[in-house]
């Protein structure tokens, strides 16, 4: 088990040692900081912090003796020898691509050293140990038997005599090579007697030998003895160095953690001057959907928002308002949003859409796009109603082609939206591009939002007194719309009864409160239709922001 | 042993606090001016690589891209890059308008000679999903996305040298004058092309013998005045060729590669 451990732990050093050489193979100035460098690299680093576990319990008592009832210290020692290694291998996969930076040059340098400190203090040195223990008992058996060849010399008068001329440095040097011939085959074994001169001088020898190799040994230990002190300094300044790297890191930014800056800038506009004149946005280099209802809507709701303006006044009345003059320089432009809008129109099968809300948000927003074509197409004009679009009925014009079929708005709305979907808030919704028509907020009408929408169109004009609604509190007139009173028919009840029930719906508490409590005794009055084009170029004063997208 | 361990305790204690304070001395007594004590000296401790030579003169000011933990902040590229007129006015470099984002294609820290200009199609893609996200809440952008996803999920590419991302770009909205094929094979240029470069190495032309040339090929404008009865027609020698019929006079090799004249540029 020991002897598995080992090897496992110095096959992991060996394969450490090779893997800040990655560089060579594999040359990335970028790794280090993508997605999975930064995996690599936290959770390497992580792993280097569980070895100060080992090194903190063993140091303090209370804890040692707390969590040695659940953990042997020899376990957290292994964990403390396999998470510092496994750690600096995973630290060296995320920097080993390339070596730039002084900081990153001294961290990978000292994660090396830190971990082979560990290897050999706890490997090499044991191996120390048990070779100087080894060493001593032969020398013990050693220094036995030549102590009894001694005292069988002594016995010998003229064989002690021998060795006599050896006696000083070189002829002891020499002495193997005479005494030897002499005495050869006479000593095969160190316990058989010892009759040899020659035997005692080479036990001598070996004894001299290991005495050396003890000292040597000895030597290297003492100075190793310290090793576990420089294991923990130097491990220390590596945390120095990481805490630098990691600070260094979020300092200066990780390019996988992104905060949304995209949208601060766009805030800031710094580009809009330029972006009426250049029309590939990025976005818009995006793909557009296959399927044609998603492709118009994509595109129509593009040029909605591109050319929609806040709230202006036009004669007198207070209106969200469009850039015509915009639309109508997108006309007959290639690649236009205008032009991919009535091309999307055109791949729409009328017969597929659905009749859910998804068919019914598709034909107001067909309508209101085929108002917003007819005056984009015959621009400047100052109403839909001037005799440039039609001489009698812009309505019973055709307007728009969905699918291989031509329409005309009226079809739209009345062979289409009121004939299928009895909702009295699609009147409000489709528009003539009128200054009396409701407020538009920046948005086209979805299927997934479509109730909330309507409602809050309805509502909205009705908050609305140049053109909406308004009470003459002293007079007792409530003055509507025009388009209640033009599609009376629609209201539940008959007359200004059921248009006022209508209202009710869509008002505040203030409001309807006072016709509720007043209901006999008003007049219901309707605002003149104003008729006129809802463009910012006729505007009596600009809209108070331009925003574009 | 339990008094030498008190010793040698009692020495740590010591040590730690003396080089302590010999660091804080140390930094104490340094002049405030030495480099020693510049952020600058400690922060370019820690640069990738040198800058290109463009951006030299920012080498040890790295506050001038970077804002602390967000990293590269594209408002800080746009301080000096900002109103780019001939790049904003190209068709092909136009999407710079409004793409907000610099660091994606921009990259820093490659070495001096590096140019840190490189068009990646991928890093586009990456963006404009990026921005049907992070835009308003409309579910227009999100279906569009959803469905871009969608798409890259099922890594449809129409030929292996596009990328599914690269392929959800639409390649005209920035490519559009470069087609020479005046749209005649569509809007969709990675049908054939990929985005390293234009020329497709397994194009091989048709024979040199083939005779329907005009089924690709378009006469330039002087062929459809007096200049090809005047000029053309008399040079090659083919008094009754059509306009149509390049291969009367044309060869494969280039368009002045005239047949039995030469290389022939009248202008």
């Amino acid at each position: 088990m020991k002897e598995r451990e080992r090897i496992v732990v110095t096959g992991l050093v060996v394969l450490m040692l090779l893997t800040w050489l990655g560089f060579t193979v594999h040359r990335s100035p970028r790794f280090a900081g993508s997605l999975w460098g930064g995996i690599l690299g936290v959770s390497g680093a992580m792993l280097m912090l569980v070895p100060l576990a080992y090194m903190v319990v063993k140091r303090n008592g209370r804890l040692r003796n707390r969590l040695t009832k659940f953990i042997s210290m020899r376990t957290l020692l292994a964990w403390h020898i396999y998470a510092g290694i496994v750690g600096p291998i995973m630290v060296l996969l995320h920097t080993g691509h390339k070596f730039e930076s002084p900081l990153g040059i001294v961290l990978t340098a000292m994660t090396l050293v830190v971990v082979l400190s560990g290897f050999v203090g706890r490997y090499l040195m044991k191996q120390f140990t048990t070779e100087i223990r080894e060493k001593k008992t032969t020398l013990n058996q050693l220094q036995e038997i030549y102590q009894r060849a001694l005292v069988q010399l002594g016995d010998n008068p003229d064989k002690a005599h021998l060795l006599w001329h050896f006696s000083g440095f070189f002829r002891r040097v020499a002495a193997g090579l005479f005494v030897r011939e002499v005495a050869a085959g006479a000593a095969t074994s160190p316990t058989s007697e010892i009759t040899s001169t020659a035997t005692a001088l080479r036990l001598s020898e070996s004894i001299a030998d290991l005495e050396y190799a003890i000292k040597t040994h000895e030597t290297f230990k003492t100075w190793f003895a310290k090793w576990l002190k420089i294991h923990i300094v130097i491990s220390f300044i590596l945390y120095a160095l990481m805490g630098l790297h990691i600070w260094a890191a979020v300092h200066f930014g990780v390019r996988w953690f992104k905060p949304s800056s995209f949208s601060k800038i766009n805030k800031a506009g710094y580009f809009t001057a330029y972006a009426p004149i250049i029309t590939p946005t990025v976005a818009n280099s995006i793909r557009a959907p296959a399927n044609a209802p998603d492709q118009f809507s994509l595109h129509y709701g593009r040029l909605f928002r591109y050319y929609w303006r806040s709230t202006a006044i036009i004669h007198g009345i207070e209106t969200t308002v469009f850039d015509y003059a915009g639309i109508a320089r997108e006309v007959g432009q290639q690649n236009s949003d205008y032009t991919r809008t009535v091309r999307a129109l055109e791949e729409v099968d009328p017969d597929q859409l659905g009749g859910d809300d998804r068919e019914k948000a598709f034909w107001i927003n067909a309508y209101n796009f085929a108002a917003m074509k007819l005056a984009a197409e015959n621009y400047p004009i100052p109403s839909i109603i001037d005799p440039k679009i039609s001489s009698d009925d812009p309505w019973s014009k055709n307007a728009v082609q969905v699918g291989n079929a031509w329409y005309t708005l009226k079809e739209i709305e009345n062979a289409i939206l009121l004939r299928k979907f009895n909702d009295p808030r699609i009147v409000f919704a489709i528009s003539c591009a009128a200054v009396s028509c409701p407020d538009r907020p920046r948005e086209i009408f979805f299927a997934d939002k479509l109730d909330e929408q309507l409602n809050s169109l309805v509502h909205g004009l009705f908050a609305n007194p140049s053109k909406g609604l308004r009470i003459d509190r002293d007079r007792k007139i409530l003055k509507l719309s025009w388009i209640l009173k033009a599609d009376q028919r629609l209201f539940e009840g008959s007359g200004d009864n059921g248009v006022v029930n209508f209202v009710l719906r869509y008002v505040s508490s203030g409001v309807s409160g006072w016709i509720d409590t007043h209901r006999s005794e008003i007049t219901i009055e309707y605002f003149e239709h104003d008729w006129g084009l809802n463009d910012v170029a006729l505007a009596d004063t600009k809209p108070e922001t331009a925003t574009q997208s | 042993m339990t008094v030498t361990s008190k010793k040698k305790k009692s020495r740590t204690w010591f040590l730690l606090p003396t080089v302590a304070v010999g660091v804080i001395g140390l930094w104490a007594l340094t002049p405030s001016q030495s480099s020693f004590k510049q952020a600058s000296t400690w922060q370019r401790m820690t640069q990738p690589g040198t800058l290109s030579s463009a951006h030299a003169s920012l080498e040890s000011n790295c506050a001038s891209c970077h804002t602390s933990v967000k990293g590269i902040d594209s408002s800080k590229c746009i301080v000096c890059h900002a109103n780019n007129e001939s790049l904003l006015q190209r068709q092909p470099t136009s999407f710079h308008a409004n793409i907000g984002s610099c660091k994606e294609c921009h990259i820093e820290h490659q070495g001096r000679a590096h140019r840190p200009t490189a068009m990646d199609h991928a890093a586009l893609a990456y963006i404009g999903l990026q921005q049907l996200s992070d835009g308003e809440v409309d579910s227009e952008n999100a279906a569009l996305r959803s469905l871009l996803l969608n798409r890259l999920g099922r890594g449809a590419a129409p030929h292996s040298q596009i990328s599914p991302t690269e392929a959800i770009l639409n390649c005209s909205t920035c490519h559009a004058n470069d087609d020479r094929h005046f749209t005649l094979f569509g809007e969709d240029c990675a049908q054939c092309h990929m985005t390293i470069k234009w020329t497709i190495p397994e194009f091989r032309h048709p024979s040199s013998q083939s005779r329907d040339c005009a089924q690709c090929h378009q006469a330039p404008p002087s062929h459809y005045m007096m200049h090809f009865k005047m000029i053309s027609q008399k040079v090659a020698d083919r008094p009754h060729a059509q306009v149509e019929q390049c291969n009367e006079c044309h060869q494969t090799t280039s368009w002045p590669d005239i047949r039995g004249v030469g290389w022939y540029k009248h202008h």
